[in-house]
């Protein structure tokens, strides 16, 4: 297994106060991997380490190293705006721009240049909303609003749009919290669909659905990184008994 | 239910079939060699206790992980649940099978009434495994009503049995009482032939358990 993620010595405060402890964990290609753990353990805040989304909080301070590819992402030489584009992001709240449908998905590859108006934006529209599995809904109204769809839609239009840009690596904070069971299922499957091609990395607080999708998971408590292994082995015989006790729910 | 749940699901459903078309074709191995009068033939049967242990342990370790990872519910739960106990019936019933071979070759001996023995012994492994025939086609089986049918056939193959098994223990007392000096004989043939007894107890024991997973209700354990 190629490791597409790799985290070594990671610590990170918020002023004085320190969220994460020397994390070290490899993140595995094409793979899905939950972060799971009681609010305020520092899962978000690891998530949010790997595409510098941190950088946006003035008090963050960060020591460490996170590699992606081999390559560090807190170097001074890396441009933010490109790891951003590699490693792109879908959040809690689906959050379509205040535009249309086809211009949601259109507007990051033409700003990076992916491509230029016309057929190939059209091809890559298509495309995007074809791999988030939501075209066949959209395809006669992709001039009508981002925001006129469900919830469900918009989330799978947001991972269309993260698609779009070719990411290696897509973090989810909690992408189906917002959701109805249905709308959560076919971001699930969804999910299952794209790791084929890229390494998703998500937050859950929905312990199920960790197991049920998840190859890998990793437990944060109190900020440190507590119990990390396949998916089956975390909530079939965990070794650590923290992490037991949280995933049959005897502490929170 | 995500696609991977169903694809487990079905992983688990053919490793079970394979433990009991193992199971079936020892069954047809020994039901050729009592019918061409064969009997050293009841060696020849292919079956594994270890291999069946080791592959029903391993059935049950996925339906474990089946269970923690996907928390299924309703139907999907009483599968699962069926088929963690329905291992064990087929491990029991690979035992009683192997059992019945071995101990059938060795107790038939001349000495005996080979003639009365072959006739009843011949429908009653014939009623034993067609009642696990039966109880194993219900694991693909959707159709309520058909479960049901499938449950009932299963249910009068193992009367059949008791019924035959009756018959001849009734006549294997009288053939004792007649000479004692052969009673460890006949008493050894008697067990061996329970066991077949025993596998169509099993057998109503996994339609039963495939019947509570499709239709409901509640686990009743024969």
């Amino acid at each position: 297994m190629d490791v597409k993620v790799k985290i070594e010595d990671l610590n990170l405060w918020y002023g004085a106060n320190q969220a994460l402890h020397n994390i070290n964990i490899d993140l595995y290609d094409n793979k899905i991997t939950a972060l799971i753990g009681a609010s305020g353990c520092g899962k978000s805040t690891f998530l949010r380490c790997l595409n510098r989304m941190n950088d946006l909080v003035g008090s963050a301070r960060i020591e460490g190293n996170v590699l992606v590819e081999g390559v560090d992402i807190y170097d001074k030489s890396i441009d933010v705006v490109s790891v951003r584009k590699r490693v792109g992001m879908v959040f809690q709240q689906p959050n379509p721009f205040p535009k249309s449908i086809y211009e949601n998905i259109a507007y990051a590859p033409l700003k990076h240049g992916i491509v230029k108006k016309g057929s190939d934006c059209d091809e890559l529209v298509e495309s995007s909303l074809k791999s988030a599995g939501i075209w066949d809904e959209v395809k006669e109204k992709l001039q009508a609003p981002g925001t006129s769809l469900s919830g469900g839609q918009q989330q799978r239009l947001c991972i269309a749009r993260t698609i779009a840009v070719k990411p290696d690596v897509i973090l989810m904070d909690e992408p189906t919290s917002a959701l109805d069971p249905i709308s959560t299922e076919k971001i699930e499957a969804l999910m299952l669909e794209l790791k084929e091609k890229y390494t998703i990395i998500t937050v859950t607080h929905n312990m199920q659905q960790a197991a049920r999708i998840a190859d890998y998971t990793a437990f944060f408590h109190l900020g440190e990184l507590i119990e990390y292994d396949e998916t089956e082995t975390i909530f079939v015989n965990p070794k650590v008994k923290k992490t037991e006790d949280y995933i049959t729910g005897r502490f929170g | 239910m995500l696609k991977v749940y169903e694809e487990k699901l079905e992983a688990i459903k053919a490793d079970i079939l394979e433990i009991g078309h193992e199971v079936i074709d020892a069954m047809e191995v020994c039901f050729r060699a009592l019918q061409n009068d064969h009997i050293c033939d009841l060696s020849n049967i292919e079956l594994s206790e270890k291999k069946i242990l080791a592959k029903s342990n391993e059935i049950d370790n996925k339906i474990i992980a089946t269970l923690a990872l996907y928390a299924p519910e309703a139907r999907d739960l009483r599968h699962l649940v069926s088929y963690l106990k329905i291992t064990n019936e087929l491990v029991r019933t690979g035992a009683n099978a192997k059992d019945f071979a071995k101990k059938f070759k060795k107790s038939f001996s001349d000495d005996l009434n080979t003639k009365m023995i072959l006739e009843y012994t011949i429908p009653l492994l014939k009623s034993a495994l067609l009642s696990l025939k039966t109880a194993l086609s219900i694991v693909d089986e959707k159709n309520e009503k058909h479960v049901e049918e499938k449950c009932r056939r299963v249910i009068v193959e193992e009367s059949k049995t008791d019924d035959i098994f009756s018959m001849i223990e009734k006549n294997i007392l009288k053939l004792i009482s007649q000479d004692l000096d052969l009673s460890k004989e006949y008493f050894d043939m008697l067990k061996a032939l329970r066991r077949l007894e025993k596998i169509a107890d099993r057998s109503v024991s996994i339609a039963n358990l495939l019947q509570y997973a499709e239709v409901g209700g509640e686990i009743v354990q024969s």
